[in-house]
């Protein structure tokens, strides 16, 4: 006998196999293979996910655009520069038109946005959570050593 | 060969100050208005991703600026977080396929990261969130062209023979091919953000250079675990 066959046989284990090895060998194929199914059902549900939340934003491009100005509206340096002066001069009032433009900031934001803007921002967000899971999952090994390797959900 | 690509680089940044000022009417049809509101009506093209595009020799010292103030921000990374970004590195040295795959993660990462930003902004409580994940994003993808620009240097420093291996050199190399890419105007936008791809999708797949798996493990019974790994 070759030194190689020498080296696999010493590998065995001296006393018999469990009477269920081969059960539950079966059993993690199988389960493996769910996995796999499984998975693959996540890729193409996050595909037409992203898809549509795609064709969404699409369709309502305009209604984004008229979205843009609320959304970039935020204090410049002078206006920080008046607000700490402010501040300093008397905080709680200060305090108190902070909370009342921050809520009229949101306000204007919300009320702005398109239910079909807002359902294409989401679908692209499932979308590419999705399609991110599905691409990190192919680091686990194939070769049946998969503990501690990708991902476990 | 080394010396080579050293000098192509910095032809690069001088040829993209004295050349700006020839081509910047070219790109006349991309100019914005008003880009940056507030800030007044400065031409999108005219910045790169490293600093303003500015002509002749002023041009090349703002590039030597902003290049010596990246390579050594770099630099301190490399000391502060060095398994991190050499994890991260050997991430990116699997071969051409895996790169593909980290780009394709970095690519849907940050999509999902500004789809989340802009959801955020709708959480009245917890709009703050969004302005930790814009900084998170941004703080990512810089740490990953670090990682990027490590694992370019060295593939260039092996393929060019250098004997000794030393993170600072690659650093430095690699640095210098994004940064020259980066002066190109206009095109420059694109490579970084292509790299800032990569570099994301790398400190992502890497769990941050933790280089352990994204994993719900921990939430097993620990006699569970322990079963299935006998």
């Amino acid at each position: 006998m070759n030194d190689r066959m020498d080296e696999l046989l010493s590998r065995l284990p001296s006393e018999p196999p469990t009477s269920d090895l081969a059960a539950r060998i079966v059993q993690a194929v199988s389960q493996r293979r769910q996995a796999r199914r499984r998975w693959r059902r996540v890729g193409l549900a996050a595909l037409a996910s992203g898809l549509g939340g795609f064709v969404l934003l699409l369709s309502s491009w305009s209604e984004a655009i008229g979205v843009l100005p609320a959304a970039g509206s935020l204090p410049d340096a002078s206006s920080l520069s008046q607000w700490i002066t402010a501040f300093l001069a008397a905080p709680q009032e200060a305090l108190v038109d902070l909370a009342d433009s921050a809520i009229a900031w949101e306000a204007a934001l919300s009320e702005g946005i398109g239910v079909l803007l807002l359902l294409g921002i989401v679908l692209l967000t499932v979308g590419a959570c999705g399609g991110l899971a599905r691409l990190l999952v192919r680091a686990a090994p194939r070769n049946g050593y998969s503990h501690g390797k990708g991902v476990h959900v | 060969m080394l010396a080579l690509i050293i000098v192509l680089c910095l032809v690069v940044i001088v040829l993209s100050s004295y050349a700006w000022e020839r081509f910047a009417p070219t790109f006349g049809v991309f100019r914005g208005r008003e880009p940056f509101g507030r800030f007044g009506p400065v031409p999108l093209v005219r910045f790169g991703p490293f600093g303003r595009h500015l002509i002749g020799l002023r041009g090349i010292v703002s590039a030597l600026a902003s290049y010596s103030f990246l390579y050594l921000i770099s630099v301190m990374a490399l000391f502060v977080f060095p398994r991190p970004l050499r994890v991260a590195r050997d991430a990116l040295r699997r071969g051409a396929g895996e790169v593909l795959r980290l780009f394709g993660i970095g690519t849907l990462g940050g999509l999902a990261a500004l789809a989340l930003i802009a959801l955020g902004a709708l959480a009245f409580v917890a709009f703050p969130l969004s302005l930790v994940l814009s900084a998170a994003l941004f703080l990512a993808a810089s740490a990953g062209m670090v990682a990027v620009a490590l694992a370019l240097g060295r593939s260039v420093n092996r393929w060019a023979g250098l004997p000794e291996p030393s993170p600072l050199f690659d650093l430095a190399l690699g640095g210098l091919i994004v940064f020259a890419l980066a002066r190109i105007p206009v095109a420059g936008w694109a490579i970084v953000a292509l790299f800032g791809a990569l570099g994301l999708g790398v400190v992502i797949a890497t769990r941050f250079g933790a280089g352990s798996p994204w994993s719900l493990a921990d939430f097993q019974p620990a006699e569970e675990v322990s079963h299935e790994q006998a």
